[in-house]
């Protein structure tokens, strides 16, 4: 059985340990607010925090969260307040169809978290990997920008 | 009749001429006699070459193939809230396209990083370099690593040993981990000679 915390929360899965840990949040903890896209790690749709680092959750086997903390878009808002992100994205009005934004939303909360005031550059690299079919990324680097400059 | 000589002539000029790449290659481990020569060509092959860079950007595929990592992946993103291990996982995949994967998946210190025009002299120097080479993870971190250590490195690191089995669409390391092993310990019991 693995045991792991989601969004503060103990859970437990005793399923294949192979399971990504996609599914086991979509399907059995029912917590869809990750999305699928591509599945091989090279669009960041499902990216969640995993002890406050942005990983690919569709590549991820559920084995490797065993007892660490797992974030997802919907524990990243505390006591019914949005996390600054999630206002930043509110106030730059940056989602389009909106489907891949809680896999941006989440890379943008940790690369803000690993460093509060990134530059321009630091935001191209660690949201590079991140994609949007809409092409948000003005605003996406806009709202970004937005918190690194307080 | 003229057609079918000269037909026969082909193939029999092709068969020879492959015949003579394959004594030729590089990639014949049973033919590099001196130990160091054989680490060196088995050190300056893709596999490694990908991840041993001395920029901020590994390379990803293999020969003619071989690029920049895709998605702009910088060294500088393990600051920035991802690592590698964000999409490189413990192992491989089974399906294509996958990202490949082993424990501790990582890049080298930049100080460890070379190409694969290194010659094997300056690849012997930069091993046996202690301002070079060096423990990156475990209780020695930040010490220098002599041949020993390094023996035990290429014995042992589950990242080294991947090489020789780096999944579907990619092409190992030269050789098996076992001989490459057996030419470092030669390599080291000798002394650890740089070649000329």
């Amino acid at each position: 059985m693995i045991t792991f915390r989601v969004n503060g929360v103990e859970k437990s899965f005793t399923g294949d340990e192979d399971t990504p840990l996609l599914w086991v949040l979509r399907d059995h903890l029912d917590l869809t607010g990750t999305k699928f896209g591509c599945g091989v790690a090279a669009c960041g749709v499902c990216t969640v925090h995993l002890d406050g680092i942005a990983v690919r959750a569709c590549v991820k086997r559920v084995a490797d969260v065993q007892n660490k903390d797992v974030t997802t878009i919907e524990g990243l808002s505390k006591d019914n307040r949005l996390h600054p992100v999630q206002k930043a994205w509110v106030e730059e009005n940056v989602p389009q169809c909106g489907y891949c934004q809680s896999g941006q939303i989440m890379a943008a909360a940790a690369l803000l978290h690993a460093k509060p005031n990134p530059t321009d550059s630091d935001i191209e690299i660690a949201m590079c990997g991140n994609l949007c079919r809409c092409g948000t990324y003005p605003r996406i680097k806009k709202a970004i920008q937005k918190l690194a400059r307080g | 009749m003229n057609r079918i000589y000269i037909l026969f002539l082909f193939l029999v000029l092709s068969a020879c001429s492959l015949s003579g790449t394959q004594k030729d290659s590089p990639r014949a481990p049973a033919q590099i006699e001196d130990p160091f020569l054989y680490l060196h060509s088995v050190a300056i092959g893709d596999r490694c070459t990908n991840c041993h860079v001395t920029g901020d950007r590994p390379l990803q595929f293999d020969e003619l193939e071989k690029r920049v990592h895709s998605m702009n992946v910088q060294r500088k993103i393990e600051s920035l809230g991802m690592k590698c291990q964000s999409c490189h996982q413990e192992k491989n995949f089974d399906q294509p396209h996958m990202p490949p994967g082993a424990p501790h998946w990582a890049l080298p210190h930049p100080k460890k990083g070379y190409n694969a025009k290194i010659t094997p002299r300056e690849l012997c120097e930069k091993w046996l370099n202690p301002d070079a080479n060096f423990f990156e993870l475990g209780d020695r971190r930040g010490q220098a690593r002599n041949a020993q250590d390094l023996l035990e490195h290429v014995g042992h690191d589950p990242l080294v040993i991947w090489t020789w089995s780096p999944g579907a669409g990619r092409k190992p390391s030269m050789g098996t981990h076992a001989q490459f092993v057996q030419q470092f310990e030669k390599w080291v019991r000798a002394g650890a000679q740089c070649p000329q």
